[in-house]
């Protein structure tokens, strides 16, 4: 199976809200399907877990070119996944489609997806104590459809496919905003932010000067889990020169003591 | 030959660094799997056979058994060594100034004269100027006091999480993990020096009889034994 993106274009966007509605209503259905809830209590019990798309609005600009601009919180599918990369269960995979997905059976809720998480995603819920976030509709996908909020979306803002072919499509779309509109449209995601996220799963097209006022970090770290990265790998070297250095210490003190006695000096430790 | 002791260690201390060891070893145990995979032996040891009870062997289940298991028993330790540490910090800041862990003197010089007393003991095995502690064990004492404040400071912020904010959270889980790995690293060395034969008088004076002979302590740790007569 090839990997397979999904790109949102902040420009096609009419804020209609469809894809998060779709992906609240797939995830209940999804319950249903899985023989974990019923029907009528799927709907009725509000589950704000499961709502992995989220809107975040806000007003730039000042009067008379103020403006609304809607940033949609939800799971990047990063290439190099720092949630999967702390998870001590080894609850959170990335599927050959490369959706990264945590498994809520194995899932112990320790939180630890969410405090390595650079973009704050992973929701822990109090009520079963696991973690939860956008699971890229793998289910779908691996069954030829298209992920939920994709379905969705009436203006083709949201679409998905072959890695290749939507950054391509991506890029076209952001090369024609910019020569329309004169300012600069770029593709978040699409190239490597960092070593500690790499490329991601879910792009979106933007104009440059906008990144900030749709919550898009162009540098997103967790400063203290990379930390934390680092003295694992020296914390382990350290450990073999200490018990290396110790044992040599030990062998030389032996001899040492040894050569003392046997030279009559008596033992200096009695 | 006198038969005179010297008290080296209260009972107090000698109690809670009995128990400190017991939580220590607990806590590193159900630790170690949650801070890398390269002890998930020690979760799959716990996990299969609570799994096999309960009828699922499916491997990554096993493992999530163990660590939810020993997450209950990283809690309990946690939580009891906590305990223990009250009554030992409130006795040792009675007589904080007095304390063997400060330096007898200060500066570069001083510590480069420790080193070389160090020296002078471990590596030509001859009697060095040591107080009650050495260079070496003072600064482990300072190391494994602050990487403990700071285990145990990161430890309740990741218990009472839901007070702080999502930095504050992966910064306490960053800091509680690096500041274990400087811990266990001081504690090696540690545990090597204090289960050393050269140190069987001190190792004694903690585990069994709390003292040690007043001859052995003019001759190893004559500082310590001036300070001792001075009083």
């Amino acid at each position: 199976m090839r990997e397979q993106i999904k790109c949102y274009d902040t420009q096609a966007c009419i804020r209609c809200f469809a894809c998060m509605v779709n992906c609240s209503a797939e995830n209940r259905l999804r319950l249903q399907r899985e023989g974990e809830m019923g029907i009528e209590k799927s709907v009725q019990i509000p589950m704000p877990h499961l709502n992995y798309l989220s809107p975040r609005r806000s007003e730039i600009g000042m009067y008379p070119n103020a403006r609304q601009v809607t940033a949609f919180h939800h799971c990047n599918h990063c290439e190099n996944s720092p949630c999967q990369h702390i998870c001590p269960t080894g609850a959170i995979t990335t599927r050959a489609g490369g959706e990264v997905v945590i498994n809520q059976d194995i899932c112990i809720g320790c939180q630890s997806c969410g405090d390595a998480c650079p973009f704050d995603v992973p929701k822990y819920s109090a009520d079963n104590g696991k973690a939860y976030k956008c699971s890229g509709c793998y289910d779908r996908v691996e069954n030829d459809l298209k992920q939920s909020c994709v379905e969705a979306c009436p203006t083709t803002a949201m679409f998905s496919g072959y890695k290749e072919n939507v950054i391509e499509e991506a890029s076209k779309r952001a090369a024609i905003y910019t020569q329309k509109t004169g300012k600069k449209y770029v593709v978040y995601g699409a190239e490597s932010l960092n070593n500690y996220v790499g490329t991601l799963k879910w792009i979106t097209i933007v104009e440059e000067s906008d990144l900030a006022a749709y919550q898009l970090d162009t540098k997103p770290e967790r400063t203290a889990i990379q930390w934390r990265d680092y003295a694992k790998i020296g914390g382990g070297a350290l450990a073999v020169a200490t018990v290396v250095g110790t044992t040599a210490h030990f062998i030389y003190w032996l001899d040492k003591r040894k050569k003392k006695i046997a030279a009559g000096e008596g033992d200096f430790h009695e | 030959m006198s038969n005179k002791k010297v008290l080296a260690y209260s009972s107090l201390e000698m109690w809670f660094h009995k128990h400190m060891i017991h939580f220590v070893a607990f806590l590193s145990l159900s630790g170690l799997p949650i801070l890398s995979d390269k002890f998930n032996f020690i979760a799959f040891a716990i996990g299969y056979p609570i799994n096999y009870f309960t009828g699922d062997m499916h491997s990554e289940h096993i493992l999530a058994s163990g660590i939810s298991f020993l997450r209950v028993i990283h809690w309990g330790s946690a939580f009891a060594l906590t305990g223990i540490m009250i009554p030992f910090v409130l006795s040792m800041l009675r007589k904080v100034l007095t304390l063997s862990i400060w330096p007898d003197r200060w500066g570069a010089v001083a510590i480069v004269d420790g080193v070389v007393e160090m020296k002078k003991n471990y590596i030509d095995l001859k009697h060095a100027e040591f107080g009650k502690m050495n260079t070496g064990q003072k600064a482990s004492a300072w190391v494994i006091v602050l990487s403990m404040i700071m285990i145990v400071v990161s430890g309740y912020m990741l218990v009472f999480r839901s007070a702080l904010t999502h930095d504050f959270i992966s910064l306490a889980r960053g800091a509680h993990a690096i500041s274990y790995i400087v811990l266990a690293i001081t504690l090696l060395i540690h545990i090597y020096f204090a289960t050393h034969p050269a140190n069987k008088a001190a190792y004694n004076a903690m585990f069994k009889t709390g003292e040690m002979d007043e001859d052995y302590v003019k001759e190893h740790h004559p500082l310590w034994y001036r300070k001792l007569q001075e009083v």
